[in-house]
Order: C-alpha cells, then sequence, then structure tokens
C-alpha cells in the first residue's frame, strides 16, 4: 500500500499541475478577501475620527479666549478645533475641510459677564453626518460649563475684570493666572457631571505584549481559508475518481483503493504545505513576522490542510451524489470558516462565538497558527498539537477508507 | 489459470449468480456468453475482488481471490466494461502510473510502456492527454492499463462495446498475442459472433446460471445439426403441438400465441409441409426465419429467447 501510495501522490501531483487555476483561485480568493476585509476594518490601533471644528472668535475678549481655550481642552479629544478668521472659515466649511464652524459674537465677553443672553452661531457640514453632530453636543455641554461657570465664579470674573480696567483690556500674567485657576477649579468640579463619559472602557495593558497590528490577525485565518477551500475543491476529486472508473480498477490493484486514497492525501499535504508557504511568505513578508517560525507554520498548516481533506472527503463519499457532496462540504465549510476566524478574527467576535469557534478544527488550528506567529509559543511547543491533528487525521482517515473500500469504490 | 467452484453472488433476495462453476486453462480463452443482466459482469467482479461472493471459491493461478487477496491480484489484469482512465492525463502517465501499482519499477516499468503503446498503436500520440482521443483509443488504452504488468489472467469485460471497427480488430490481436504468451484470458460478451470468433471454450450464463459450458464444437453438437425456425403470426399451443406431432423429427422449442420456434434437420426442404400443417391447425403465420445451427440457436433452444432480447 505505501508503494501505490507514492505512485498514487505523484499521479495526484502531476494532475494537479495540469490544473493551475485550481490552484491559483485556492490561493487568490482567500487573498482577495483578506484584502478587503482588513481595508474595511482598517488598523485597529487607528485613532478615532475627530469632529473638525473652525472657531471664528469676533469678541476678541479675554473671555471668549478662555472660551476657545476649553474647546481645546485634552477631555474633548473628539474635537479638532482650529483658530480662524469668518472668512476663511465660511470658505474651508464650503470646501468640505471641516465638519463645523463656531461663530463667537461680539459681545459674547460681556454678555457672559453680565449674565445676559448671547447666542452661539454653529455652522454644520451637511456633507458630514456624525461628525458635526459631534461638535454640537460638545458646545452644548460647553454652553453649559459656562452657564455654570458664571454662577460660580461669575462674582470673582467681574472683579477681576474691574481691576483689569474692562474686557478689553489686555490681562496681566498674575490675572491670567488667577482666572485660569478659578476656571480650572470649577472645570474640574463640574465634568464628571457635564462630560460624563458614553461609554465606560477598561484598558488593561499587558506591559510584556507587543502592539498587534490587525493584519496578523487576519493572516492565520487567511491561511485556514485556502486551506479549506483546497480541502472542499480536492475533496470533489473523489467522485471524479469515480465517475472515471479508476477507483473500481484500483479495487483490483494489489495495492488496493487504500493505497490510491493515501496517495491522495499525501498530495494534498503536499499542496496544502505549498499555498501555506506562499500565503505565510507573503504575511511574513510584508508583516514583518519572524521568519524563523514560517517552516513549523508551513508544517502546521500542511497538516491541517491534510486533515481537513480527509474530512471533507469522508464528508463526499457520505453523500449519495456529486451535487449533495459539493453542496454538504460547502455547507460545512462556510459556517467553519465563519466561526472558525477566517472572515473575522477572534478578537473582533463576541465572546461566545469566539469560543465556540475555538473548538473547531479550522478555529482552533488557526488559535494555535496565530500563536505560533506571535511568538506567544515557541515552535517546539506545537509539537503535542500537531501529534494530536495527526491522530485526529488518521482516525478520519481509517474511517474515510472503510467508507471508500466498502461501498464508495464499489459503486458504479 | 482461472478455478470458479460454485460460485454465488446474492443482494439480499436477488441471487445474482447462481451457483456458477468453470475453469479457464492458461493459454486460453474463456468467453463467458450471455445477455445483458445475465450475471457475467458480477461473475468478473467476484474474480477480480470488486465484489465478495456470497458463496463459492474462486482462485486466480492457485490463489484465492477473498483469501489471498494481495496475491492473486498481483497475476490479475481487468478490462472493466466501462473506462478505467484519468483523462486529463497522457497514455503514457496512465500507463506508467497503473504499471507502478502493480509493482513495476524504473527500466522495467518504462519499457512495457513503451511496448503497449506499441501494441496499442498509440506510440504517436503517447504525449495527448486521454480526454483528446477517440472512442476506440480510449478503449485500446484502457486494455492497455490492464495488461502493462504482463498479468499471467487477464478479465475482459464487454471489451468492445461501442468500438469501431478497426479499434475490434486490434483488440481481437492483442487478445491472441496475449494467449499466445500464456496468458488464461476470460472473455464476458453478448456478441455470439464474437465468442465464436476468439474463444476456444464458451460457457453461456443466463440470469445467472450457468446453461452450458464446453468448446465451440460441443456446444455446437448440443444443437444437433438441427436448423432453427422461427416463425410469427398466431398460434394455438395445443393444436400446433398435435398438428407437428405428426411430423417426423420437428421439436417444439418454443410456442406462444404470437411466436413459434421449431427445430427440425433439413428445414428449407420441409417448409411446405411444414405450413400445410400449421394452417390446417388453425395458425396464421406471418413472418419466417430459418437459422442454422449456431451459439445462437444454442441460446434459444436452451433458454427459449434470443441472446439480444
Amino acid at each position: 500500500m505505501s508503494r501505490m501510495a507514492l505512485h498514487a501522490a505523484a499521479k495526484d501531483l502531476s494532475r494537479q499541475a495540469k490544473d493551475p487555476m485550481a490552484l491559483a483561485l485556492w490561493l487568490g480568493i482567500p487573498i482577495l478577501i483578506g484584502a478587503l476585509i482588513t481595508l474595511a476594518f482598517g488598523d485597529v490601533g487607528e485613532a478615532p475620527p475627530r469632529a473638525k471644528l473652525l472657531v471664528a472668535d469676533e469678541d476678541g475678549s479675554f473671555l471668549s479666549e478662555l472660551f476657545v481655550g476649553l474647546l481645546a481642552r485634552e477631555e474633548l479629544r473628539v474635537l479638532d478645533s482650529e483658530r480662524v478668521p469668518l472668512d476663511e472659515g465660511r470658505k474651508r466649511l464650503d470646501e468640505g475641510e471641516a465638519s463645523a464652524l463656531l461663530l463667537i459674537p461680539e459681545g459674547f465677553g460681556q454678555a457672559v459677564l453680565e449674565d445676559t443672553p448671547s447666542e452661539l452661531e454653529l455652522v454644520t457640514n451637511p456633507a458630514q453626518s456624525i461628525l458635526p453632530q459631534i461638535a454640537e453636543e460638545t458646545l452644548r455641554v460647553l454652553v453649559d460649563v459656562v452657564f455654570y461657570m458664571q454662577r460660580i465664579v461669575g462674582d470673582d470674573i467681574r472683579g477681576i475684570v474691574d481691576e483689569m480696567g474692562g474686557l478689553e483690556a489686555t490681562p496681566s500674567d498674575e490675572e491670567v493666572t488667577r482666572i485660569s485657576v478659578a476656571v480650572n477649579g470649577v472645570f474640574r468640579r463640574v465634568e464628571r457631571y457635564l462630560l460624563p463619559p458614553v461609554l465606560e472602557a477598561d484598558t488593561a495593558t499587558d506591559a510584556q505584549a507587543p502592539s498587534v497590528d490587525v493584519s496578523v490577525l487576519f493572516l492565520p485565518g487567511i491561511v485556514l481559508m485556502a486551506l479549506l477551500f483546497f480541502a472542499t475543491g480536492l475533496s470533489e476529486d473523489m467522485w471524479r475518481e469515480r465517475s472515471m472508473g479508476t477507483l473500481r480498477r484500483a479495487v483490483s490493484a494489489p495495492g488496493g483503493v487504500g493505497g490510491l486514497f493515501a496517495g491522495k492525501l499525501m498530495a494534498g499535504v503536499v499542496i496544502a504545505g505549498v499555498l501555506a508557504l506562499v500565503l505565510m511568505a507573503i504575511g511574513t513578508f510584508y508583516l514583518d513576522l519572524p521568519w524563523r517560525v514560517l517552516p513549523v507554520a508551513v508544517v502546521w498548516c500542511a497538516v491541517t490542510g491534510g486533515v481537513l481533506l480527509v474530512l471533507m472527503c469522508w464528508i463526499q463519499m457520505a453523500t449519495r451524489t456529486p451535487r449533495a457532496g459539493q453542496i454538504l462540504t460547502n455547507a460545512i465549510a462556510f459556517p467553519l470558516l465563519m466561526v472558525g476566524g477566517s472572515f473575522f478574527p477572534a478578537e473582533m467576535m463576541p465572546k461566545g462565538l469566539a469560543a465556540v469557534g475555538r473548538f473547531t478544527p479550522n478555529g482552533w488550528s488557526v488559535a494555535q497558527l496565530k500563536d505560533l506567529l506571535l511568538e506567544r509559543t515557541a515552535p517546539t511547543e506545537l509539537l503535542v498539537p500537531l501529534l494530536g491533528m495527526l491522530a485526529v487525521g488518521l482516525l478520519l482517515f481509517a474511517l474515510a477508507s472503510r467508507t471508500l473500500s466498502k461501498r464508495f469504490a464499489r459503486a458504479s | 489459470m482461472i478455478d470458479v467452484e460454485r460460485l454465488e453472488k446474492h443482494y439480499g433476495s436477488f441471487v445474482a449468480v447462481d451457483d456458477v462453476s468453470f475453469t479457464a486453462a492458461p493459454g486460453e480463452i474463456f468467453g463467458l456468453l450471455g445477455p445483458n443482466g445475465a450475471g457475467k459482469s458480477t461473475t468478473i467482479g467476484c474474480i477480480s475482488g470488486l465484489l465478495e461472493p456470497t458463496a463459492g471459491r474462486v482462485r486466480v493461478l492457485g490463489k484465492d481471490v477473498v483469501v489471498e487477496r494481495r496475491a492473486a491480484r498481483e497475476q490479475l489484469g481487468v478490462v472493466p466494461q466501462e473506462m478505467a482512465l484519468y483523462e486529463d492525463l497522457s497514455a503514457t502517465e496512465n500507463l506508467r502510473f497503473w504499471g507502478a501499482a502493480y509493482g513495476l519499477r524504473g527500466s522495467t516499468l518504462t519499457t512495457r510502456v513503451r511496448d503497449v503503446l506499441a501494441t496499442t498503436g498509440l506510440a504517436d500520440r503517447a504525449k495527448e492527454p486521454v480526454s483528446q482521443y477517440s472512442g476506440g483509443m480510449k478503449r485500446r488504452i484502457n486494455f492497455g492499463c490492464a495488461i502493462v504488468h504482463r498479468p499471467k489472467v487477464v478479465l475482459l469485460d464487454e471489451p468492445t462495446v461501442g468500438v469501431d471497427p478497426q479499434s475490434r480488430v486490434r483488440l481481437f490481436e492483442m487478445v491472441k498475442t496475449l494467449v499466445a504468451d500464456g496468458t488464461t484470458v476470460l472473455y464476458t460478451t453478448h456478441y455470439m459472433e464474437e465468442a465464436e470468433q476468439l474463444c476456444d471454450r464458451l460457457a453461456i450464463i443466463d440470469r445467472g446460471k450457468l446453461i452450458a459450458n464446453g468448446t465451440l464444437e460441443e456446444l455446437r453438437g448440443q444443437v444437433g445439426e438441427r436448423d432453427l425456425l422461427q416463425l410469427t403470426g398466431h398460434f394455438d399451443a395445443a393444436a400446433v403441438e398435435q398438428a407437428l406431432g405428426a411430423v417426423d423429427d420437428v421439436e417444439v422449442v418454443q410456442v406462444e400465441p404470437d411466436a413459434l420456434r421449431l427445430a427440425l434437420r433439413d428445414a428449407s426442404s420441409r417448409l411446405p409441409a411444414l405450413f400445410d400443417a400449421l394452417t390446417t391447425a388453425g395458425s396464421e403465420i406471418r413472418q419466417t426465419t430459418l437459422t442454422e445451427p449456431s451459439l445462437e440457436t444454442l441460446f434459444i433452444k436452451l433458454t427459449g429467447k434470443e441472446l439480444r432480447e
């Protein structure tokens, strides 16, 4: 059987070499899907979008300056404010360069000081949807801050302004410091009420862990996607062999049909290794991953590919028609891809789904491969999982061989 | 040598092969003749190991095909009824794979592949994918894959179905060459002429049972010197039996309301007397077919039906 297997493997590799399109598709589709998904999700470490707010201060008083300063505070990280003359602000808003333009009218400082109404004008960019709303909401909060500030430290500010000789006077450094301390104190006291966090995020950072590029998270899933496509596609060859009559001829050969099947799986392991090598090499090059783990990663993928192939072959042989086999293997492959982390890495999935995914054959393989690529595990630590994978493969091979020799190969 | 002893193959309650026994000797073409569905392919399947016999024993060169499976298979070459080729591979690649599957290596394999390509007349198109071959060429390479390892026993299951005359002649030549080298050939067919032309010995099989077995002469002897007269029209069985009872040396093989089959000597000169007797018995004759003694007449005599029915 072993010699028969070797010859059958050579024969299947030769047949596969005559069909380069299949190989190209098994490689190309996962690369394309991976590229699209990565583009769609962008980089996980990228800063969130900020609303660009142009501020035209027509008042020019130190209170309006103070208000503009509030807009630039670190706590308001969703806003990127820039002070501009009114004409330039309108022009740039028209050109779509900003999310909104805030106009502080002349007399704003006096109105605050005297606790009389004043109107701030916010012109938003209709071409944007979310960012102008962020600017609007933030401004609403700041107006409240000013209102409370006036109530709490209004007298102090009025005293300082009187000492300065009016709002138009240029305050000394000492006066600026006094006002700033007063305002800052008020802001600190009210910010927890006025700027409550919409989402409470508890971020724990592992100082040992390096920052991870999102593409690295996708790479193992994409490799497994290629392997599942390959396993699903090549498993259909069982039906082709049957329709060509070669399975029946092999039954009468000394090596038997088991040798032919073993050869097909050996060829499959080689093809899976080649697919993995190409994808992993591209990934390692572009993502600057360690080259030293590449050989072990390829061996892991080759064995995984072989196990997936024998599983899919068994499913094909359990069905009654080629069409049923094709539908069933695809019906199994696509949920496996989804749950197993090929379309979305486990890190981006809901916890429950990610936990389920780790129990799928491809999901488990993806997790091991990811740990290897990110050097969370040493290559030698993969030996036990590799032996486990081989054991599963041998069990599946025994079951599939039985189905093949007892039923599938003998049917006409 | 093939030794089939009381072979049976059941599929549930259906008996595909029922107590079949025969022996095919080295250097002999043994024909298994019968209509479609008679059990020929099932018998071949049991010998080749494709099917497990329900009962009985099959030995190839003394090796039991069930107990000593591998040893028996090494001596066998099987030409299945349907094609069994990798159509995406070339003739050379097919021959090399099947040769290697039967244990050929290195220069022996290369030499044998070259020889078979020459024998099958495909040497000039050896590198082309089989998918580009004509039906006859595929048949020839299908045959070549079974003999590339020089088996001592070759099983041919209706190898000429759908084959053009030129390829058929070449196949016959290849079979005769094999036999000249001492190979045992088991040849199944439902073509009477092929069996008569090729086979040294024959077994006739119908509905899973072996109904005759022997050399061509022995089988013809079972028919005797009698011609077979087949009549169609309208016949009353009792009246026909009574009318022909009075006519010397006429055997009623089969009588049905619309068909009558008679075996008799020198039929052509006795037709007027027979027609008179049948007409007197109320029969209506529309068509008459006279067949000289042959396997066909033997088959009809044994089964009451034509081989191609």
